[in-house]
């Protein structure tokens, strides 16, 4: 019997949606992450994101998150009044919030360990 | 800086993040506006102009919407008020299909509840109007609300109706809030904005 085969997806087009999904999901942990060794306030936590990762967050979507992961006992928050004139807002975990943190840094690792195997012979394809 | 904060492109743009915050208490707003002034402020010193700077941050109401946004969830998910869970729930409702559903089935929970609880107290003072009969040749009772059931129904519960349909209320209500709450609760991190490759 012959395959059927429809119209052929566009794979650049999928692959953004699929990439856009992944990267959500991943926003509360990076958020986290960047608090796990010190107190930041928001542009401190894009900057430490742009210098410790290829991921920037998208400016306006790091201060909507951090409410709600305030609001949600994840981090505390302080106003510091800064040199440069104006007060920063800092934000620490909390003890709930370092526990989620390792919680989902678990999960994360587990997750993409599974995986690893599955897409080597990918990788090892888009090499060659 | 402090010139810079007085920049008429800063205040229009804090001030439509302002106008988009509507309904959200003082404090947060003016909490929001001053964090946002620091980026701003902080952001445009390091080799930003200005206009770069809020392009950045992005549209304005999409802002102030995403911080209501999040506003309203967290009303949905701690309070125990029907109309929180539902305007939270109507937030996801824009974002899925499946969270239209939650919406519907909450509305029709509140809904069937309401009647419920109208239904008990009408009761007391229309006790032949109202109450659950059982028509004759029927299958199932009916709770009727508009007068008497057909000759020859049989009404089921009596004064008993009173009791039991104010606990159907009462039972009705807390497992549409539950479910609401649990809802809002569970979709609420799938909503919001996302990481962008840096360029």
């Amino acid at each position: 019997m012959a395959w059927r085969t429809q119209a052929e997806p566009d794979p650049v087009r999928a692959t953004d949606k699929w990439e856009v999904q992944l990267r959500k999901g991943c926003l509360e942990l990076a958020i986290l992450a960047s608090l796990w060794s010190e107190d930041r306030y928001g542009l401190e936590i894009l900057r430490w994101l742009e210098g410790e990762s290829d991921l920037v967050l998208s400016e306006g979507t790091v201060y909507p998150l951090l409410a709600r992961l305030r609001v949600d006992g994840m981090v505390d928050a302080r106003w510091v009044e800064a040199e440069a004139g104006h007060p920063r807002k800092y934000y620490r975990l909390t003890r709930a919030g370092r526990r989620r943190a390792v919680l989902m840094a678990r999960l994360w690792a587990k997750f993409t360990a599974g995986l690893g195997g599955l897409i080597a012979p990918l990788l090892a394809e888009g090499r060659s | 800086m402090n010139d810079l904060n007085r920049d008429p492109a800063v205040e229009r743009y804090l001030e439509r993040v302002r106008t988009s915050l509507r309904g959200m208490r003082r404090r947060e707003v003016d909490e929001i506006l001053r964090e946002l002034r620091g980026h701003i402020a902080e952001r445009a010193t390091s080799a930003h102009d200005v206009g770069a700077v809020l392009d950045a941050l992005g549209d304005p109401a999409d802002l102030g919407e995403e911080y209501r946004g999040e506003d309203v969830l967290d009303h949905g998910v701690c309070s125990h008020a029907p109309l929180s869970i539902l305007h939270g729930l109507m937030l996801l409702g824009r974002r899925s299909w499946s969270s239209r559903g939650a919406l519907v089935l909450a509305t029709l929970g509140y809904v069937l509840a309401i009647v419920l609880g109208a239904a008990s107290v009408e009761k007391l003072f229309s006790p032949h109007e109202v109450g659950l009969w059982q028509p004759a040749g029927a299958a199932l009772p009916r709770v009727m609300v508009d007068g008497a059931a057909s000759p020859g129904s049989r009404e089921l519960l009596g004064w008993w109706f009173v009791p039991v349909a104010a606990a159907a209320f009462g039972i009705l209500l807390l497992l549409t809030n539950h479910f609401g709450r649990w809802w809002i609760r569970r979709r609420r991190g799938e909503r919001g904005s996302w990481l962008h490759p840096a360029a």
